[in-house]
């Protein structure tokens, strides 16, 4: 169907409106973060500013936050060391035990097979305030929390549900007569594995992982209740910016940013896998 | 070097359908023997119950004498062909090809495996191929590399899914030719499954027929064409599909009375004895299978032929012409005959047949009568 140039102009106009809506909240973020504290809170808002680099400063180097009140140092650096520890062990956990529970409930057949991959499923949408309270006391009891350790455990309910899933389809798509070929040559089963099926699921690893990154890099709640102050990630950290005596805007909005940026530089560079990934199944042959 | 031995084999699958059924199969050592059916019939799952991919659930199966009943895979020394061709996407043809030489198993040196690679790569001509990958392929070339990744190891059987299946008509006449004289050359036992009876006869040695998961006839091509066991052999067999007719027969004065379009149709004469041998056909009511090769059609009134005809369709083919005939204006029968035989729509003619060429099957059990049944 041919259309008419007003309809493209109305759905341009449309497509604009909601642009606006989503990003706006990040522009003005990013905005914020270059802003000095008189212009931040100045009404109306102002959009033409002299950008400043004062709340990088702040939070990286420590100093005072602009206003002659905010003196607390925030330790920025080692919360998004935390973050990058925490996720990092999360994904890379999910990964060794992920890969291989995916490919069992995309290859073999066994009872309860289709039970296990919805449990699976199911701790994506159960909500974490549900669970969070009999982790808590479950951890207490095993002195997990405040640990790396436990934090990383706690986070495979997010992560390795999205990596199965994610890779199951993956791996269905995988013919086996690939795999029956290469046993005839005369490899045995691990090695078949590792030497024709994992290669060609490279992309969907990667679309997983990424995926399950940011959802881990992003998680607030269960890293606020089980993490202490020595292992505590950038989301919760960043609480910290919120004073008694000041809410450190510029500061906040410097963290965000920079926050942002590890989950940005995986997005960019695992793109061509993305997009390989995402259109592996459709050119099969 | 290699026999295959299956002994009573079943198969059936999870969900209940029974794919081999007490299937015995004995392929010689150094024979080619290709496994003829239609598709549904079994014959892939029979090749992957060689290889080893399916684990078949009763009877026992040798191969080179050795009993290989759960027998991995990787450890049968066999060598597949696939009808998906399954080549390895993400590696070159010349890794493809190389796959089976490099498996920890054999621990074949770097130098030797580039030369047998190179072997089969002059041997079926992709030489230039060698840096490509697949999709880069055409499906003739495909089928190539697929074929040089089973014979670039010395496996004790080679087990061929369907492979000149995907290729146009040229390449699968110069494949088949190709084909034809690995076997000679290579002398390894070949189990090849197809669909296509031409296939089917050039190649093997000995054919077999598959038909719901049981062999019904093992035989030379030769005596698959001339003595199918029965009607559904006899018409699998032979293109364009034979001619089945109710016919009547009787046996009075010396002499057979054939009357291949029903009792009160007209009738053919034969001599007890055509020469080659003695013709016993049991009297009575008989489905009688007449290959299209073996109508002869001539003039009306030439005095040549016995049962007068009308040509329904006459459909010519460069070197020969597929003609739709109606006898008693009821009756269809399709012959082949030489392009040169100029016939039109509608043209009265009378035909002849050759009595030796005739098969009479039983009409209830559609067994041939003349070949002997084992139970």
């Amino acid at each position: 169907m041919k259309r008419s140039k007003l309809q493209t102009i109305f759905e341009q106009t449309i497509l604009c409106v909601i642009f606006l809506f989503i990003l706006f909240p990040i522009v003005w973020v990013f905005l914020m973060a270059f802003k000095s504290r008189g212009d931040i809170l100045s009404w109306p808002p102002t959009f033409l500013f002299e950008p400043t680099f004062d709340n990088f400063r702040n939070i990286l180097v420590g100093g005072s936050s602009g206003s002659a009140t905010g003196a607390t140092t925030v330790d920025f650096l080692g919360y998004f060391a935390n973050s990058l520890i925490i996720s990092c062990g999360a994904i890379l956990l999910s990964i060794l035990v992920g890969v291989p529970a995916a490919y069992a409930i995309a290859r073999f057949q066994f009872r309860g097979k289709e039970d296990i991959a919805f449990t699976f499923l199911s701790f994506r949408f159960a909500p974490e305030l549900l669970v969070i309270i009999p982790i808590y006391i479950i951890f207490q009891r095993m002195g997990l929390l405040d640990t790396y350790f436990g934090l990383i455990w706690v986070y495979q309910l997010i992560t390795l549900p999205m990596i199965i899933w994610i890779l199951r389809g993956y791996f269905e798509d995988v013919s086996v007569e690939l795999e029956e070929a290469c046993r005839i040559d005369g490899y045995g089963e691990f090695y078949v594995f590792r030497k024709i099926v994992l290669p060609l699921v490279k992309g969907g690893i990667a679309a997983s992982a990424l995926l399950a990154f940011i959802f881990a890099w992003n998680n607030f709640i269960f890293a606020m209740v089980l993490g202490g102050s020595d292992v505590q990630p950038i989301t919760v950290g960043a609480m910290q910016f919120m004073t008694a005596e000041a809410l450190r805007y510029g500061d906040m909005a410097a963290a965000i940013v920079l926050a942002a940026i590890p989950a940005l530089l995986l997005a960019i560079y695992s793109q061509k896998h993305l997009i390989r990934g995402l259109s592996f199944g459709a050119v099969k042959g | 070097m290699g026999s295959i031995l299956l002994d009573k084999i079943v198969k059936s699958f999870p969900d209940g359908t029974v794919a081999l059924n007490k299937l015995d199969l004995h392929v010689w050592d150094e024979e080619f023997f290709v496994i003829l059916g239609p598709s549904g019939a079994g014959k892939t799952t029979l090749l992957k119950t060689v290889a080893g991919l399916y684990h078949h659930n009763g009877g026992h199966l040798y191969i080179d004498g050795r009993r290989v009943d759960g027998v991995p895979p990787e450890d049968r020394n066999t060598a597949m062909t696939f009808e998906s061709f399954a080549l390895y996407p993400h590696l070159t043809v010349y890794d493809n090809i190389a796959n089976p030489l490099r498996s920890p198993r054999y621990g074949i040196p770097r130098d030797e495996v580039e030369r047998e690679v190179q072997r089969v790569c002059d041997l079926l001509e992709i030489g230039h191929l060698l840096q490509r990958f697949p999709k880069e392929l055409s499906g003739g070339q495909k089928q190539r590399v697929s074929l040089g990744r089973a014979m670039v190891r010395k496996p004790t059987v080679f087990l061929l899914d369907e492979p000149l299946s995907h290729v146009d008509a040229k390449v699968r006449h110069r494949m088949r030719l190709e084909l034809n004289r690995l076997q000679r050359e290579l002398n390894t036992t070949t189990l090849y499954v197809t669909h296509d009876y031409l296939e089917a006869l050039s190649l093997a040695d000995r054919v077999g027929i598959l038909e719901d998961g049981q062999l019904v006839q093992v035989g030379s091509p030769t005596e698959i064409y001339r003595q199918p066991v029965n009607v559904s052999v006899a018409e699998q067999v032979g293109y364009p599909r034979i001619n089945l007719l109710d016919a009547w027969v009787e046996h009075s004065a010396g002499e057979w009375q054939v009357r291949p379009f029903g009792a009160g149709g007209p009738v053919l004469f034969f001599p007890v004895s055509d020469g080659a041998g003695t013709l016993d056909w049991g009297t009575g009511e008989h489905l009688l299978g007449l290959r299209p090769q073996s109508i002869r059609i001539h003039p009306r009134g030439s005095g040549l032929g016995v049962v007068p005809a009308r040509v329904y369709v006459a459909t010519p083919f460069v070197t020969y012409a597929i003609v739709t005939l109606l006898v008693a204006e009821e009756t269809e029968l399709t012959a082949l005959v030489p392009p040169d035989q100029q016939l039109e729509a509608g043209e009265e003619v009378e035909l002849s047949f050759s009595g030796s060429e005739f098969l009479f099957f039983d009409p209830t059990t559609h067994l041939n009568r003349q070949t002997p049944h084992s139970a």
